[in-house]
């Protein structure tokens, strides 16, 4: 398959072909601890994208200053410095997601997705490729972080759009009894892996 | 060694950009995040004081007190901010309190219990317990606030954090007095006493001779084995070394620590006869029932469960209860089950009410004995015959 258009590529590979956590099983400690609802797992997807972003964009810049010995350490810097940018945005803007993401936001930092799509892409390819390169890794991380918070919200507190009780659409009648173990870390594992076979069976059926 | 100099120029200068970037954008958010927690408290006050003018801030100790004033410059109430130790941490929190030393409301600003469990803590339902209790009341677990089962820990830290923010609030804001012990005019002898701990009441046995505290033994109490050492003996031993009750508490076991102390208080004002009425009040023994005063017969008892009312059927042969059966209640089966046939047989098994509750669904549990005590006791009033079907 010879592709056609390089930068199209690059924008969807992190999608769904090579998405970073139902494919490459990368970030998963933000993913299984931020997904308890909907709003927050959308909230920390947006919130590594524009770290991905910015972090992808930088390094692409700066890729042929950055002395190869010290790659690792300038990479962790910049990463770091958008992630403290990014956490006092939420404090200033969003302060209900900052409460809720907690200590999440500080570990982005050492999130391996984004270390990772660094050292392998944007430190070796030109700024555009390595940019589209981050939103489509970003956008990938944030579908996966939407799916599983979907699945845990719905089974574990019964709601869509929660936990503030104003947006929170109860979707079942005032006698559901939320399954706690989907609220809860232990049941984030099970959730994911429930749905990292479904999506490997449509992974499967349809050739991707 | 060129090479060394070149990387640490580049990493130094990396650090000095990036630094640059973080201290524009801290000035930048700093005023908006400032701003917005004290929008939120002030929105808090409102709701708790409603049309107040002004505060003025304390810091002691147990935490900040703002002492809140109406446009005529009169005290309103005291706003205080505390924390108390969780299951997972520390919980921040502020408590309303009105001039006259009543509870206003209770606002969670932050924690990290667990999500799904401790959280409850965030419920209303829990925090409007507090509202309208004074700091007269024993504002204790299971006695005038209920906790939610499952979530004990957390539960029971924020009722104690609320108890002695309260006390605070009164002693220092508000004159209340504390009565002085005198330790010197207790006779001779000893005694016994109790009081709240941190899981449940801890009972003392203090000694005294000559005005003086000769020996503090703690005989009964729930806390947990691995924190109350940190307080038993230590505490004790301050309290006889400084004849005082002005020891220090912080210890790892904090609220342990009061209940010792508070124990060995309440065990000298009773020496002295200052505090024999209040003791009889909150404990409500149901009378005993005496079981061969029942005549043989099937009968059937209702009482408040968890959520729901439990109906039970009792059958009683020879003075003996022979089978407890539950025949009706809507309390939630997953907890129910915990309490269900166990409490039954233990009734059946141990031929008195006297079971331990202390269940996955204690107050399930109780609803169960209750009910039995009142298919018996409805048979007793009934003066024989029963109700057979």
């Amino acid at each position: 398959m010879q592709p056609k258009n390089v930068y199209l590529q690059d924008l969807t590979r992190g999608l769904v072909k090579e998405n970073p956590v139902f494919v490459s099983l990368l970030g998963m400690c933000p993913l299984l601890g931020v997904t308890g609802y909907l709003f927050y797992g959308f909230g920390m997807g947006m919130a590594t994208t524009i770290v991905m972003i910015g972090g992808s964009f930088i390094v692409a810049l700066l890729r042929n200053l950055i002395p190869p010995q010290v790659r690792i350490p300038i990479f962790i810097i910049i990463i770091a410095t958008f992630v403290t940018v990014i956490e006092m945005a939420l404090q200033a803007y969003q302060p209900a997601l900052y409460e809720a993401l907690g200590v999440f936001v500080p570990l982005i930092v050492c999130n391996c997705l984004i270390l990772g799509r660094l050292e392998a892409f944007s430190s070796k390819k030109p700024v555009i490729r390595s940019t589209l390169d981050g939103v489509s890794a970003g956008i990938g991380f944030t579908i996966a972080l939407v799916l599983l918070a979907l699945v845990r919200e719905v089974f574990g507190h019964g709601t869509i759009l929660g936990p503030d009780p104003e947006g929170a659409i109860q979707l079942f009648g005032p006698n559901f009894e939320a399954m706690t173990l989907f609220a809860i870390p232990a049941g984030a594992f099970i959730a994911l892996g429930l749905l990292l076979a479904v999506v490997n069976l449509l992974m499967k059926r349809f050739n991707i | 060694m060129r090479d060394i100099i070149r990387l640490s120029i580049t990493l130094t200068l990396v650090g000095i950009v990036s630094a640059a970037v973080l201290t524009a954008f801290y000035n930048l958010t700093e005023p908006i995040i400032i701003a917005r927690q004290e929008e939120d408290y002030r929105r808090a006050l409102e709701q708790f004081f409603p049309g107040f003018d002004t505060f003025d801030t304390e810091t002691l100790d147990e935490g900040d007190f703002d002492l809140i004033y109406d446009d005529d410059g009169d005290l309103m109430g005291i706003m205080a901010t505390a924390i108390a130790m969780g299951y997972d941490g520390e919980i921040r929190f502020n408590l309303a309190v009105s001039d006259e030393g009543e509870i206003k409301g209770l606002r969670i600003v932050s924690h990290t219990e667990t999500p799904g469990i401790g959280d409850v803590i965030e419920r209303d339902s829990f925090k409007e317990q507090f509202v309208g209790k004074s700091f007269e009341d024993p504002i204790t677990a299971g006695q005038d606030v209920d906790i939610i089962t499952g979530a004990t820990v957390s539960c029971v830290a924020m009722i104690n954090g609320v108890r002695q923010t309260i006390g605070v609030v009164a002693q220092n804001f508000l004159g209340v007095e504390v009565e002085e012990v005198d330790i010197a005019s207790v006779p001779d002898g000893v005694y016994q006493g109790s009081a709240q701990g941190f899981m449940g009441p801890i009972e003392v046995e203090v000694e005294v001779s000559g005005g003086e505290i000769i020996s503090i033994e703690v005989i009964d109490h729930e806390e947990t084995p691995t924190y109350f050492i940190e307080a038993y003996p230590l505490i004790p031993e301050q309290i006889k070394e400084q004849q005082s009750f002005d020891v220090d508490t912080s210890t790892g076991a904090t609220a342990s620590a009061q209940g010792i102390v508070d124990a060995v208080q309440n065990a000298l004002l009773k020496a002295l006869g200052v505090e024999d009425d209040v003791e009889e009040a909150p404990e409500e023994e149901p009378g005993e029932i005496d079981l061969s005063a029942v005549p043989d017969g099937t009968y059937q008892g209702s009482a408040d469960g968890f959520k729901s009312t439990i109906v039970v059927e009792v059958v009683v042969e020879g003075g003996a209860i022979l089978s407890v059966e539950v025949l009706e209640h809507d309390d939630t089966p997953e907890y129910f089950r915990d309490a269900n046939p166990l409490i039954p047989d233990q009734i059946v098994e141990e031929q008195n009410l006297d079971v331990d509750t202390q269940t996955g669904a204690t107050r399930s549990a109780e609803g169960i004995v209750n009910a039995v005590r009142d298919a018996l006791s409805g048979a007793l009033d009934n003066g024989g015959g029963g109700d057979d079907s």
